[in-house]
């Protein structure tokens, strides 16, 4: 029986061992290192620097917004789905599968035509009057939220329809017949009921935001810099290596800090979260 | 049930939110224009000559090669994983089960930078240059392996461990119950784990980051690259290309699995 | 074909605590040994272990004086029938059934005719070619009961197979056991918690308690005479009174009256079924009490009495019904009562 186990996880476990094990204790003594000796220095030089704060702030900040778009968003949509029957259950699913499986360029590149200089959003307000001439929203904070959350927002819908599901209709009659209101119905009963689709909808989604790449890069570029894209640019276009390696470090980090404290949290209010 | 007008006008907004943009790429592939916009100043079908350009070519050839091979070996790791972690439900599997996950805990670019310091290391100590093209696909292989874990695991989730049993009652060895029973009974999900793990590989950035070079450069990265240099409008034809190569996948999935066994 | 002994088995989970010790079993060529109990009992540790998929600890599982507990379980041939039926997803009702056959390398010809035949004999041979997610439950029983016959095994277990199905269903299915088990004459387990299932078509019921075999015995013999409180109550002695025993044959109940019954040495109590229970018109009782709670149960009535022996559970076939409060006079036949020693 123990013969049969090791031969089922060992080469997975080496095979983990090597790719990511590995190379992450090199990813943290590297950013360990100063010279020849061992220290924090690396990290004392990234807390004073400039680009790294605002990169964190902007990563935040963005993090915050696309969470709160997704699940204001997420929430209703994800119900009426949940409640629709048949085929026309499906074709919805399929809408919002379909962006999911679809690359990130791909999904971006929309949005510097909507956002770019005389682009459809600079004509749309020109024409109500609220722009005198056309100009270009990319590149700024509200172009990586919009997208990000246009990207992300499917991630959030699939987590809430999952739990949606499970909540009987029954459920919502008995609160309908006992004199509340649809309206209150979805806040007292449906919303409660939906803790733990809530739980991995967020976690799913300020952990995908926390850690893009491609969308910051295409809208946000070099103007709005958050810690994914930072990496990069300081690595392969600024060649400040000695920073990259413990930027990543600090993005794990704040990565494992982020989804315990969302699953802490989803305890201490009694939602439970068995997926992650 | 009833619904009420409100939240199905905000439904639709939603859909139209989601849909809208995707629209936009298909029509501004079309553009005569030099630039990306919308509405388009012609009609043109140039940049889908574009799109099959050698460079975007040689791209799809490496994402191809990439996703491939992932997949196949993700799985050959990843079914034995599933398998043991659904059978054997006790403390020892549970925890090596987060060991497994791990990978999703990583952001991709970290992932990418701590392989590609590795690959400097081996450069200098060993005085050997591992081919790009490999350590790329490694890279893809720990992004797909928690995937197809979770995919494949649900298969198994849903199987009855006494069937084995009755297996080896009626006189199978472990070998027959594993070729005639097991992997058939798991056909479908390892269907979809294929298909979307090779989508997963095909799409990820930025795991690429740091490990792509001459000769070993995934069309995504590409097509980012040509992005950057802002508005050309082959990358928009490659999209609707990918798209409708997606929307092909869809189908397929939605045809012979469904959605609701889409894994998450 | 064969004579089964089970003899001081030992069976353990962790290698520490043993769920069976000095277990012994005799069961003869070709009868249904049913091993009843209540959850927990060891009754499914027991089938496993001679099914081999537990190691056993010691002893000797001999089939026709040749011991099994070292044979690997795919070299057993033992036939078995699983309470989830484990039918193979992924293959069709007759390849399912034949699948057993393959392995053994039987020739197509004959392993064909063998699966048809045996899916004729239980009825199964029009849903050949479906899967089993498209099957009913007693269906899955079936062709599990087939799969496990056509290996024409030495030894068939049955795991609980019909806590899955419908009231209806089980009698029916039980009744194609029966006829299976004695078209092949083959000597089988059933592992039960249903006393009624067992008893119907069992030739001898082993009931079982904390790992221990309290009585092995025919069903008859079980179920008007168990030899312990434990198989008393439970086949159905709902009551259950403490007596001492004041002379030959003859015992003292709590409430300081006696009563005459078969003479047993340290007797602790007797036992007697609600419906033994005499209901006495008038004139000298040995109980009296008042009716708390009147159940209906289609051919009598059922009523739980108030007396100075405590809570007495009688049923009378009378036709007319007597009511919550009534007072009622009870006797104990001498025939019908069980002395128990422990």
């Amino acid at each position: 029986m123990n013969k049969e186990k090791a031969i089922i996880f060992l080469p997975s476990l080496c095979l983990i061992a090597v790719l990511v094990f590995i190379p992450f204790l090199m990813l943290a003594y590297k950013s360990l290192s100063v010279g020849d000796s061992i220290g924090i220095a690396n990290y004392l030089e990234l807390f004073r620097d400039s680009t790294f704060k605002k990169a964190l702030k902007n990563t935040f900040t963005i993090s915050f917004y696309v969470v709160s778009a997704t699940l204001i968003i997420g929430l209703p949509t994800a119900y009426f789905i949940s409640r629709t029957q048949g085929r026309l259950k499906n074709v919805f699913l399929l809408l919002i599968l379909f962006p999911l499986l679809t690359n990130a360029v791909v999904r971006s590149i929309s949005w510097m035509i909507i956002l770019g200089y005389d682009g459809i959003l600079s004509r749309l307000l020109n024409n109500l009057g609220f722009l005198m001439e056309p100009i270009s929203f990319m590149y700024s904070k509200f172009a990586v939220i919009v997208g990000s959350t246009y990207i992300f927002l499917p991630l959030m819908i699939i987590s809430l329809i999952g739990v949606m599901d499970n909540i009987s209709e029954e459920v919502e009659d008995a609160s309908i017949s006992l004199g509340a209101t649809r309206f209150k119905t979805f806040f007292t009963i449906i919303i409660p009921n939906s803790i733990s689709g809530i739980i991995v909808g967020l976690v799913l989604v300020f952990t995908a935001t926390l850690t893009a790449y491609t969308t910051p890069n295409i809208l946000g570029g070099t103007r709005t810099v958050v810690l994914a894209t930072l990496v990069q640019q300081y690595g392969t276009t600024l060649g400040r290596w000695e920073l990259v390696s413990s930027i990543s470090i600090f993005l794990f980090v704040l990565t494992v800090v982020v989804i315990t404290l969302i699953n802490k949290g989803a305890e201490a209010i009694g939602g439970t979260n068995e997926k992650k | 049930m009833k619904k009420s007008k409100i939240l199905t006008i905000f439904v639709f907004m939603v859909f139209f939110y989601l849909v809208y943009p995707l629209f936009i790429t298909v029509v501004a592939s079309f553009n005569s224009n030099d630039i990306l916009t919308f509405p388009i100043e012609g009609f043109s079908l140039k940049w889908y000559k574009s799109a099959f350009s050698s460079s975007y070519l040689s791209g799809f050839t490496i994402s191809f090669q990439v996703g491939i091979l992932a997949t196949i070996i993700s799985l050959i790791f990843g079914v034995p994983v599933a398998y043991g972690l659904a059978k054997y439900n006790d403390k020892f599997t549970n925890r090596i089960k987060n060991i497994f996950f791990s990978p999703i805990l990583i952001p991709g670019i970290v992932l990418s930078y701590s392989l590609f310091l590795c690959w400097v290391f081996i450069a200098k100590e060993f005085d050997m240059k591992l081919p790009k093209f490999f350590v790329l696909m490694l890279a893809h292989i720990i992004i797909l392996f928690p995937y197809t874990i979770r995919v494949i695991g649900g298969a198994f989730d849903k199987f009855d461990f006494l069937i084995e049993d009755a297996a080896t009652s009626l006189g199978a060895s472990k070998k027959d119950f594993i070729l005639h029973i097991l992997l058939p009974s798991i056909t479908p999900a390892i269907v979809s784990a294929s298909v979307l793990s090779f989508i997963t590989s095909f799409n990820n950035i930025p795991i690429s980051i740091f490990l792509y070079g001459r000769g070993a450069t995934p069309l995504p990265i590409i097509m980012m690259q040509d992005v950057e240099k802002y508005g050309n409008p082959g990358v928009a034809a490659v999209s609707v290309v990918l798209l409708f190569i997606t929307i092909g996948i869809t189908f397929l999935i939605e045809k012979t699995l469904g959605l609701n066994n889409y894994g998450r | 074909m064969a004579r089964l002994q089970l003899n001081d088995l030992k069976v353990s989970y962790d290698g520490k605590v043993n769920i069976l010790e000095n277990y012994n079993l005799d069961i003869e060529n070709g009868k249904l040994v049913s091993i009843l109990g209540p959850s927990g009992c060891g009754k499914t540790t027991t089938l496993r272990a001679v099914a081999g998929f537990l190691d056993t600890r010691g002893g000797k599982i001999l089939i026709d004086d040749e011991d099994y507990s070292k044979t690997p379980i795919n070299k057993r041939n033992f036939g078995i029938v699983f309470q989830s039926y484990a039918l193979f997803p992924n293959m069709t009702v007759y390849e399912n059934v034949a699948y057993g056959l393959k392995l053994r390398k039987v020739p197509v010809e004959q392993r064909e005719k063998q699966v048809l035949d045996i899916l004729e004999t239980v009825e199964m041979i029009s849903f050949k070619d479906r899967k089993p997610e498209n099957l009913s439950g007693g269906q899955r029983q079936r062709v599990a009961l087939a799969r496990a016959l056509v290996i024409s095994p030495k030894l068939l277990l049955l795991d609980e197979p019909l806590s899955n199905l419908d009231a209806k269903l089980r009698i029916e299915m039980r009744a194609q056991i029966k006829k299976m088990q004695q078209k092949y004459k083959i000597t089988t387990i059933l592992i039960t918690h249903d006393q009624e299932e067992c008893f119907s078509i069992s030739d001898k019921v082993a009931i079982m308690n904390n790992g221990k075999i309290e009585q092995y015995d025919t069903p008859e013999n079980i179920y008007s005479s168990p030899n312990s409180i434990f198989v008393a109550d439970f086949v159905g002695f709902k009551n259950l009174l403490d007596v001492t025993k004041v002379g030959n044959g003859l015992y003292r109940l709590s409430n300081g009256k006696e009563i005459k019954a078969e003479d047993v040495e340290n007797p602790k109590k007797i036992a007697i079924r609600p419906q033994n229970i005499a209901v006495a018109q008038k004139g000298e009782s040995l109980i009296e009490g008042h009716i708390k709670v009147r159940t209906y149960l289609g051919d009598s009535y059922q009523y739980e009495v108030d007396s100075d022996l405590g809570d007495i559970v009688v049923n009378t076939s009378d036709s007319i019904a007597l009511n919550t409060g009534d007072t009622i006079k009870l006797n104990f036949p001498e025939s019908e009562i069980c002395v128990l020693t422990d």
